[in-house]
């Protein structure tokens, strides 16, 4: 099966739990499941086999938001059973919602590894998985995430220590819960040039395009690399928002009208 | 407790032990970890002034299965980085030892931003979370050992008053009796420890027989313990550099309200004054404790409730042993006498036992 096939399966896979669980963080989620599917299945070293080792890759997610997008592609990819979506912020399922609680050392879920419900926890503790360490660690970090402080702390760290087995990875949609983030604190416009003014070498992608990302997450870089992936938050649904408003566009459960909408845009197979 | 010592203690196990990482927060410590840093630059990270980050750090190492020390002023390693100790060490149960320094009043003069003195409140609150607060070398060095053992997050609050050289056994899920008697029990942990063997001391001197217990592990508390003491129906005094919510004495409240008992009580600890003072501990604790001139009011509590006192009396039997080991002498005292006396024998001849309690008329 093809990237632009598989693609399609996750994005299927994620709708329907949506549905079926009644869940939201569905904008959050389209705008960065290329980025995951790339690094899951392309660039990381995570099988089914390594997955409980403690020396693979790590791909964390730090815009938590985008949990049910990492689970649908961790379903597509084979490294986490497809039934587990049944039961997707069901109850009694503490494992798969907005935190992962015990999953660091009381039971690893196949190659999810960190718990990040909170934003800003995410670079921190990759820099702390990094360090001193021979593999790669991927974080996902929003951009209207970066007006929290702790990644900031990282980035100096990062920076200063020439730490080169974490990329950062910004999913870059300008959008945050209320509003358009240059309409917040604009964490967006000069972000580039921001973060390379920390000692980092910055590669700009299309954040959709499944082959410029697998370019660019393989490119070398003489300094610590961060890939700035510039996306649509609510790709293939954006006609959700007219009629939802920025905050329930952001977190709530699509109308059972919305739902036949992007189910119908992704039909496949 | 001097800062060699926790050096010493810290040091002494990260240089044999590979997966033993320091995490530690620029203070005033850089200078005692510069060998250990130039010599093993990989397992010791200076974090600059950034507590946050790293507590983050700390669990990120842990989750690759090594024990990580955060080492940092005890204030801004539990309230400023409260969210992440709640996120990434506790609720993960990561297996980060948090080494919160100069706890308490001990910054005195550095005013209140300083001083922590919410921090077991702070900490207890947490699952998963194990709270000590060694008053002494040897509780220090206890409390340590149990750490590497021990496998999950744990706050060590370590402070910088002077430190007690008494000897006596530390079990760390276990309050440690100092001083065992029967006129009144005081409960105490951390800088306080010395303070009350100091009191206590002077009190044996004064003719009472005073029990001094360290309650050195806050969370899980040995409430065994605490249950055996309030049974013998004797005043109980509680004393910490600490505000009251989530104190020794609200916890020690908590037991005597549930059992439903009527014991002689005096909780002390730090009320809720005026903070925007600074100045010597002593100044301190006599502005902010909500009991002023606290010796004289624990004399003063401890006659009030003196009738109920006289219900008990120590005995210690003397065993005298010849040059063989036989024994040759088995003489019971009760209390006082006892103290008194034992200064005069050779304790090469002579060996102590607690006998029990017995009942005076």
């Amino acid at each position: 099966m093809n990237d632009e096939l598989r693609i399609r399966r996750v994005k299927q896979y994620l709708f329907q739990t949506a549905q079926k669980a009644r869940v939201g963080h569905i904008p959050s989620s389209l705008s960065s499941v290329e980025i995951m599917y790339v690094l899951y299945n392309k660039i990381a070293n995570i099988t089914k086999n390594n997955a409980n080792n403690l020396d693979r890759d790590r791909v964390i997610i730090s815009k938590e938001h985008a949990r049910l997008g990492q689970v649908a592609v961790l379903a597509d990819a084979g490294l986490i059973d497809s039934k587990l979506l049944d039961k997707f912020m069901c109850d009694e399922d503490s494992i798969l919602g907005h935190d992962l609680y015990g999953a660091v050392s009381k039971r690893n879920i196949d190659a999810i590894d960190v718990a990040c419900g909170s934003l800003g926890h995410g670079l921190p503790f990759g820099v702390g998985l990094a360090w001193d360490s021979k593999y790669n660690v991927y974080v996902i970090v929003g951009d209207g995430e970066l007006q929290e402080g702790t990644n900031w702390e990282s980035i100096i760290f990062i920076g200063a220590k020439k730490l080169k087995n974490i990329t950062l990875i910004i999913d870059r949609n300008n959008q945050q819960i209320d509003n358009y983030v240059t309409n917040i604190v604009d964490t967006y416009t000069n972000i580039a040039r921001q973060i390379e003014a920390f000692g980092f070498d910055v590669l700009e992608c299309d954040g959709h395009n499944i082959d410029e990302l697998e370019r660019v997450f393989n490119a070398k870089t003489a300094k610590p690399k961060c890939v700035i992936a510039n996306t649509i938050k609510g790709k293939d649904c954006r006609f959700a928002l007219n009629e939802m408003g920025f905050g329930r566009f952001h977190a709530a459960p699509f109308s059972e009208k919305n739902f036949q909408k992007v189910c119908q845009g992704t039909e496949i197979l | 407790m001097t800062v060699e010592n926790l050096k010493n203690v810290i040091l002494a196990e990260a240089y044999k032990n590979e997966d033993v990482y320091i995490v530690y927060v620029d203070g005033a410590l850089t200078a005692f970890f510069d060998d250990f840093a130039k010599q093993f630059p990989n397992k010791f990270i200076n974090v600059g002034i950034a507590e946050a980050e790293a507590i983050s750090i700390a669990s990120g190492l842990a989750l690759r299965g090594k024990t990580v020390y955060v080492v940092g002023l005890a204030q801004y390693v539990t309230a400023r980085a409260y969210e992440q100790v709640r996120m990434d060490c506790a609720y993960n149960n990561a297996n980060v030892k948090i080494i919160g320094f100069i706890s308490g009043l001990s910054s005195c003069k550095a005013g209140y931003s300083h001083w922590a003195i919410e921090d077991i409140n702070l900490m207890s609150n947490l699952p998963n979370m194990t709270v000590c607060c060694p008053g002494s070398d040897v509780e220090f060095r206890e409390v340590f050992k149990y750490s590497l053992k021990h496998k999950g997050p744990m706050y060590i609050s370590w402070n910088t008053a002077k430190c007690a050289m008494k000897k006596y056994s530390v079990d760390v899920n276990k309050i440690s009796t100092i001083y065992d008697g029967c006129d009144f029990a005081m409960l105490t942990y951390g800088a306080d420890v010395s303070f009350g063997i100091d009191f206590c001391e002077n009190m044996i001197k004064a003719g009472l027989s005073p029990m001094l217990l360290s309650v050195h592990t806050l969370k899980p508390l040995d409430v065994s313990k605490i249950n055996e003491i309030l049974d013998m129906n004797i005043p109980i005094i509680t004393l910490e550099e600490h505000l009251y919510n989530g104190s020794l004495a609200s916890r020690v409240s908590e037991i005597i309200a549930t059992r439903g008992l009527k014991v002689p009580f005096m909780p002390i600890y730090i009320g809720d004054s005026e903070f925007n003072i600074l100045g010597s501990v002593k100044f301190l604790r006599d502005r902010l404790f909500n009991v002023k001139d606290i010796e004289n009011s624990i004399v003063d509590f401890v006659q009030k409730n003196k009738t109920k006192n006289k219900k008990y009396r120590l005995v210690y039997s003397i065993h005298k042993f010849d040059k063989k080991g036989r024994l040759v002498e088995n003489v019971y005292f009760c209390g006082l006498k006892l103290l008194k006396k034992r200064k005069k024998i050779n304790k090469d001849k002579y060996k102590y036992y607690l006998f029990g309690f017995l009942p005076v008329n």
